[in-house]
């Protein structure tokens, strides 16, 4: 685990560290680490220390860099970086034309004083839960290298866990910040849909998109959502929170149940139908994915990732009527939610069903039947970013063991009363995060 | 679960519907996707599972 982001913007803006050092002490550490995690794409050396002495010739004439002065960062391979081709995870895009300028986050992240040092490793297009990508290779879990880091917004979360980064961005639209999060123990952000900037990031399901960050810390994650959002969540002292259950603990493993002991306590409540809502998301991924991608589809098929272009041609073949329902099943599915919600302002559920599948054998378990982890280990929060809700995935505290989280849920506009009970759990020892072993045994209790 | 289509019938609806060739070496894993998001449509829409 890497120094926080809050301790390194506070000595940077009191002048007492560089950014310059800070910068080239997260270069060494990424030189170090990342060859056995495979979570970077592009260093970007030249940029991080000019925007690092830019930094600090603003502290140096008496100004205030920002927030974030100093913090480096890395971003998801699909945020566009000026002069850089925006990859997205494929091979085929690896010469295309440099992005003209940054994407609207990257932007608001220099506006307050974070320094840009790397892009990271993601499943081609944003279409996986595994980032195990053909032409940029497989991102390991730090936790251990023998497991997958999850995704599609791999890189980010590893780069992270790895102590590399004390902060990333990533992108989310059926699951994948809060999989890789809760895989490499992390805290990860799925912001209400459309909240944050989506300018100069590139697209997977307008449905369901969304950037996030990863931290190590419910503070530094909400500081990072306050400057990609321009505002803070307005703090709720009052709140009620619940456990979401049914459906979502129906195929957990024995090592998550233990786990989520700590919310046992709270009242329960069911979603109906979730099945179902899983299952229209799926749909609307497969539909909207597959149509953004045919006109590439017909020109160079043979160029995309195996594991992403046969899931985008099926796609494409999609008959309307079952978009059409997959809609009508989200209607239902969001009115039923309100009504959930009209008891209580939190809802709990776990991230992911058991801990970080070994790349060997990259399969879960469903319904008795090991299937292929690419595609369901977002079983559990595809659901969820389905109708748009708020949800912090936290790392639940179990030092020793591999990483499990979970799923704290809210509405949109009352972030604040999520974030206030995020803070309760972190203060109780029940979410947190803990550092890599060095990520080398299997033996790690699952 | 299986679709009631071959791979040539795939491979004809693609071109007729979405002037898109998929390459042979595709055919089978495009099959086995619309396998499953066959599986999946019957969860969203009733008349579609009643029938199957």
């Amino acid at each position: 685990m890497t120094e926080s982001a809050i301790h390194i913007a506070a000595e940077v803006r009191a002048g007492r560290v560089s950014a310059v050092s800070v910068a080239r002490r997260s270069l060494a550490l990424i030189r170090e680490r990342d060859g056995a995690i495979g979570a970077v794409t592009r260093l970007l050396e030249e940029r991080a220390l000019a925007e690092a002495r830019a930094v600090d010739a603003v502290v140096a004439a008496g100004g205030d860099p920002g927030l974030l002065a100093g913090v480096p960062y890395g971003v998801k391979d699909l945020f566009d970086v000026a002069g850089l081709p925006t990859t997205a995870g494929a091979a085929m895009l690896r010469d295309a034309r440099p992005a003209a300028r940054d994407a609207e986050a990257i932007q608001r992240m220099w506006a307050a004083g974070a320094v840009l040092v790397a892009t990271l490793n993601m499943d081609e297009f944003a279409y996986g839960f595994a980032t195990v990508n053909a032409a940029f290779g497989t991102t390991k879990n730090p936790h251990d290298i023998n497991r997958l880091a999850g995704g599609s917004s791999g890189g980010s979360a590893a780069a992270v866990a790895a102590g590399m980064l004390p902060i990333a961005l990533g992108s989310d639209t059926n699951g994948s910040v809060r999989v890789p999060a809760a895989l490499c123990g992390l805290y990860g952000y799925k912001p209400a849909h459309g909240s944050l900037p989506m300018g100069g990031v590139y697209p997977f399901v307008d449905s369901f998109d969304d950037i996030g960050p990863f931290a190590n810390s419910i503070a530094e994650l909400e500081l990072v959502c306050r400057v990609l959002g321009g505002a803070t969540f307005e703090p709720e002292m009052d709140f009620r929170v619940a456990a979401l259950r049914g459906w979502f603990v129906d195929n957990i493993s024995a090592g998550m149940a233990d786990a989520l002991t700590p919310f046992d306590v709270l009242p329960e409540v069911v979603l109906p139908d979730v099945d179902g809502a899983r299952s229209a998301a799926f749909l609307m991924t497969a539909a909207e994915g597959g149509a953004r991608h045919l006109p590439e589809l017909r020109r160079r098929a043979m160029q995309f990732d195996p594991a992403t272009r046969d899931r985008l041609i099926a796609g494409a073949l999609l008959p309307a009527a079952q978009y059409l329902a997959a809609l009508g099943v989200r209607a239902r599915f969001r009115a039923a939610a309100e009504a959930v919600f009209e008891h209580c302002d939190v809802m709990v559920a776990p991230c992911v069903g058991e801990v970080a599948p070994l790349i060997d054998d990259p399969f879960v378990t469903v319904d008795g039947e090991r299937v292929p982890a690419r595609a369901h280990l977002g079983r559990l929060t595809q659901p969820i970013s389905f109708i748009g809700l708020p949800v912090i995935a936290a790392p639940l505290r179990r030092p020793g063991k591999l990483p499990l989280g979970v799923q704290l849920i809210g509405t949109p506009g009352r972030e604040g009363a999520l974030f206030a009970y995020a803070r309760q759990l972190e203060a109780a020892g029940v979410i947190g995060v803990w550092p890599p072993s060095g990520g080398t045994s299997p033996q790690r209790s699952a | 679960m299986t679709i009631p289509l071959t791979e040539p019938e795939i491979a004809a609806l693609a071109r007729a519907v979405l002037a898109l060739d998929i390459p042979l070496d595709c055919l089978p894993g495009v099959a086995a996707n619309l396998a499953v998001l066959a599986e999946h449509a019957r969860r969203v829409d009733p008349e579609l599972a009643a029938q199957s």
